[in-house]
């Protein structure tokens, strides 16, 4: 258990938060649906179920007999809202009490506090403190301790600047969306006190959002198409522009947090004008012409100030700051006006949106907790009205549905028994897209389910006393596949790849395109880079090779399923390397596999659909992995003999002569041969390769995984000398996944990762400048005439020597680049593999 | 990349495809929107235009505006802001709501 309370609740007008102290920081919650910190304080009661937050806030306006916002105002009054659609009434302790309730969900560590710091206003007397208190008792929490508003804030304030408090007297300005409030805050005797406020509880953010309405957008609009008198057909339910008005109040917002940090914007909308026709509006926005709409409520904000101080008997002077709470704080006439009217320095340190619950978790974080925590089974007991709940755990639920479903919505109906009277449910999907809300828990329930198209949907159904405490049932999660999952559809029994060239290598890859095990049908565009040129009319071909079998295995022991072949002969103009081409790859319910090659160079498209009956294998390419093994395997066989393995050997002189065998064959066979000469012979391939693969693997294998481990040390040194979060995070990814394929690679696998992890510290190193320069130097001190264009050499070297004295690593780099292009020995391979012509 | 640029570059690249569905754009520009998507989905990221939709008030993946009268079936009838999901290691999470307005068709 804790020894300080740690959590703190903004239980605010118009939104509210939650917080935790943890060792020294403070962390929000998130709401689990969306991942917004705030909930808005909004609670509505639809037919059948009790909706808080967001999703109330939308009924603000349509429904508003049943939908509870702003309630806190009227804390601690003897008020209650009667509720047309169930006939019952609702205290505002009760409605706040949801909230808190709602945002203990947030909390996703699986804690129960039992204490918590709750915020009010500074305007809150007793009466209203004391409702805030038993809204919080009924919510579960056993300590509930107050904290003003202002005071949390300036908590955060001072936290942050690493001071024990604020010095002398200073303001808390807090603008929201829809209040403000002022406070006079001071340091006495040690105690951190509110002296003084002031406040409109009808001015806030969403003022400056309908003056960019009805004083920018409207008169535009009824000046550009001649309409008139639009702000009544834009605000009536049923006016032609309703739709209109929505659109506008987003853009309006778009627009004024834009011109916080921008001077101007342009907003961009559709509008219908009244002949129907649809018209593209662009609309600039000046931070001036903005600002000449809020001055006037920004200056009567700051006359509120004046009040406060001459009340107090202030001078600005005796200020020693403004700190700014409230989203509209970001607005930089806000800041610019309190400056200059005021002269008082304006703190803008810390996020103005969470500043009150940051500030009251720091105050929870450093306050001893008196309450145990109650196991959460007996908490509803805890509660004065709660002494009659049965026990939880007789209560049964039993769920019905379709586990996998072709349809978007699907039915689910279960059965709860013995539940506690007035017991409510909610289901909700883990992804954050559906909450049923609060529903009355009857013996038959049922729910249709939103589903996510093609995918695995999961939901949890929760059962809630009347007091809002979860009951401890075990049910079991539902889990729903949408669209994938049918009776036609099976699992890929092996991963389906795309050979690439590995020119490092002078060899080539596979590349996973669809993983072992995704279900089918399935669909997947790539881009890949053209590794050669293809010229127009030559016999050269540019090969898009699909094949079955393990993607750490070598592409010519994988089995060909689909090949497209684009020749010179088809093209209307050369393929130049370095050109973008686009592939699609489909594979239906039936194992249709279907290939589009898209060239935007030449803006063409080459499709070709394989069925699964009959197998694609292009002689040209047979030929060229049937050459790429025999020279493998002659080099591999010259080693085992030079290291007298004789038996090894024997095998693989028999496979190479087997070898020959196929090559002869396949001279003789025309490309368009239409026997299955050419399947025996790429089944034979496929094997040779196997035993070819064997013999260089194992010899290999140990060589390349020194030097892969060798590579993975060096980089991980190199990352902790810069410190780099995001590269660690690459590094730590890329070794969790080592083990899934370390043993069961093959040698062009292996390189491809060895590659990866030179790549990797390429990037580290080439921001290093003492590395960049000496990779110059080694360029640099090359004569002229090992580079084929001596004046851009003599220019490029004269520029670089001026670089390194700027010391930037990209510039220089820009020039080695250059360098490079520009030398004439390379010192390339002499020989060079033809590959597929499409690199990874 | 941080996350929010790529939820900014997912709402760009929905908003193109918005404007470019009232005309006839060159398969060309489909075709770039496509690779977009694309590379959005290999940073993790699934776009999804609700569009034409059923709406009801457990979709917690829109954050509505109510046109109208809104009695009845309500439908999507405009979307301002695409929804995203983020997708990781088999687990996905609603990243951004679809700002939507909602009425009857």
């Amino acid at each position: 258990m804790s020894s300080t309370i740690n959590f703190a609740i903004d239980l605010g007008t118009t939104n509210s938060l939650i917080a935790k102290a943890n060792n020294g920081s403070v962390d929000i919650f998130k709401n689990p649906s969306g991942m917004k910190v705030t909930l808005p304080s909004v609670v509505a009661f639809r037919k059948d179920r009790i909706l808080i937050g967001d999703k109330a806030r939308e009924y603000v306006e349509k429904d508003p007999a049943n939908v509870f916002a702003a309630f806190k105002r009227k804390m601690g009054t003897g008020e209650s809202f009667f509720i047309p659609n169930n006939g019952s009434f609702k205290t505002p302790i009760e409605l706040s009490t949801i909230v808190l309730q709602e945002l203990k969900n947030f909390i996703f560590t699986g804690e129960t506090p039992a204490s918590v710091v709750i915020t009010i206003p500074a305007s809150f007397d007793t009466v209203q403190s004391n409702a805030t208190k038993e809204a919080g008792y009924a919510a579960g929490f056993r300590e509930v301790l107050l904290l003003q508003e202002p005071i949390a804030a300036s908590l955060a304030f001072a936290n942050k600047e690493g001071k024990a408090g604020m010095e002398g007297q200073w303001l808390v300005y807090d603008l929201g969306g829809g209040t403000f409030d002022v406070a006079l805050v001071v340091i006495d005797d040690d105690e951190m006190k509110v002296i003084d406020h002031e406040g409109d509880n009808f001015f806030g953010g969403v003022d400056f959002d309908n003056g960019i309405i009805t004083q920018l957008f409207i008169p535009y609009l009824e000046g550009r198409f001649n309409i008139s008198d639009l702000s009544s057909k834009m605000l009536s339910a049923n006016g032609r522009y309703n739709k209109l008005y929505y659109q506008l109040i987003y853009k309006a917002e778009e627009a004024k947090i834009g011109l916080s940090s921008h001077t101007s914007v342009d907003i961009e909308f559709d509008f219908t004008d009244e002949a129907g026709e649809t018209h593209e509006v662009y609309f600039s926005i000046t931070r001036d012409q903005f600002e000449g709409i809020i001055r006037e409520r920004i200056a009567a904000s700051i006359s509120f100030i004046r009040n406060l101080l001459s009340r107090n008997n202030l001078q600005p002077s005796a200020i020693s700051e403004v700190v700014l709470v409230g989203g509209s704080t970001y607005i930089p006439l806000v800041r610019t006006l309190l400056t200059q009217e005021l002269g008082i320095k304006v703190n803008t340190s810390i996020d103005p949106t969470t500043a009150v619950v940051e500030g009251a978790a720091w105050y929870a974080g450093g306050r001893p907790g008196k309450a145990e925590p109650a196991p959460a089974a007996q908490q509803s007991a805890s509660t004065p009205s709660g002494s009659n709940v049965p026990n939880a755990t007789a209560i049964e639920v039993k769920t019905a549905y379709q586990a996998n479903s072709r349809d978007l919505e699907e039915y689910l109906a279960a059965t709860i028994k013995n539940a506690p009277a007035g017991s409510n449910y909610r289901i909700t999907r883990s992804d954050g897209g559906f909450d049923s809300g609060l529903k009355p828990a009857a013996e038959k329930i049922s729910e249709m389910l939103l589903l996510l198209p093609n995918s695995l949907n999961i939901f949890s159904l929760k059962l809630f006393d009347k007091q809002g405490f979860p009951l401890q049932v075990s049910i079991p999660e539902i889990m729903i596949v949408q669209g994938k999952f049918s009776i036609y559809g099976q699992p890929l029994p092996h991963d389906i790849c795309l050979e690439v060239d590995d020119t490092d290598n002078n060899t080539t890859h596979l590349e996973l395109i669809f993983e072992r095990n995704a279900i089918l049908p399935i669909k997947k565009s790539i881009t890949k880079t053209l590794s050669r040129t293809i010229v127009k009319g030559s016999d050269d071909q540019l090969l898009i090779n699909v094949l079955e079998g393990s993607r750490y295995a070598s592409p010519s022991s994988n089995l060909p399923i689909g090949i497209v072949s684009i020749t010179g002969r088809q093209l209307k103009t050369d393929l130049v390397k370095g050109s973008d081409i686009d592939l699609t790859f489909e594979i239906s319910e039936s194992r249709d596999i279907t290939v589009t090659a898209y060239i935007s160079m030449i803006d063409e498209e080459f499709k070709q659909a394989f069925s699964p009956s009959s197998r694609s294998v292009n002689i040209t390419r047979l030929q060229q992995e049937t050459d790429y093994l025999h020279r493998v395997g002659k080099r591999q066989l010259e080693k085992l003999l030079k290291q007298e393995k004789y038996e090894e050997g024997a095998a693989l002189q028999q496979a190479l002569k087997e070898l020959e065998v196929i090559q002869e064959k396949l001279r003789n066979l025309s490309t368009d041969d239409v026997t299955d000469t050419k399947y025996q012979l790429d089944d034979q391939k496929r094997r040779l390769a196997q035993v070819i693969d064997s013999t260089e693997k194992d010899d290999q294998l140990l060589e390349l995984k020194e030097e892969y481990y060798d590579k993975r040390e060096s980089l991980r040194y190199l990352i902790e000398k810069t410190g780099d979060k995001n590269m660690l995070q690459r590094y730590e990814h890329m070794k969790a996944e080592e083990n899934t394929w370390i043993n069961s690679c093959s040698t062009q696998y292996l390189r491809l990762k060895i590659s990866e992890m030179d790549r990797l510290s390429w990037d580290i190193r080439k921001k290093d400048i003492s590395y960049v320069t000496s990779i110059y130097m080694y360029y640099s001190m090359k004569p002229d005439d090992a580079y084929s264009n001596l004046s851009e050499i003599r220019l490029l070297k004269k520029r670089g020597d001026e670089a390194l004295t700027r010391r930037n690593p990209d510039e220089i780099l820009s020039i080695v680049y250059r360098m490079y292009d520009l030398l004439i020995d390379k010192n390339q391979g002499d020989e060079t593999m033809k590959g597929t012509g499409l690199s990874r | 990349m941080p996350q929010h640029l790529w939820i900014k570059m997912a709402n760009l690249v929905f908003e193109l495809e918005k404007k470019l569905s009232t005309s006839q754009p060159s398969t060309g520009i489909v075709r770039n929107i496509d690779r977009m998507k694309t590379v959005l989905e290999e940073a993790g990221l699934l776009l999804l235009n609700p569009l034409g939709e059923p709406y009801n008030e457990a979709r917690t993946d829109l954050e509505a505006s109510i046109t109208g009268e809104a009695t009845g079936k309500l439908h999507v009838l405009d979307v301002i802001k695409p929804i995203v999901y983020t997708q990781q290691e088999g687990s996905r999470s609603l990243l951004q709501k679809g700002v939507v307005i909602v009425g009857n068709k």
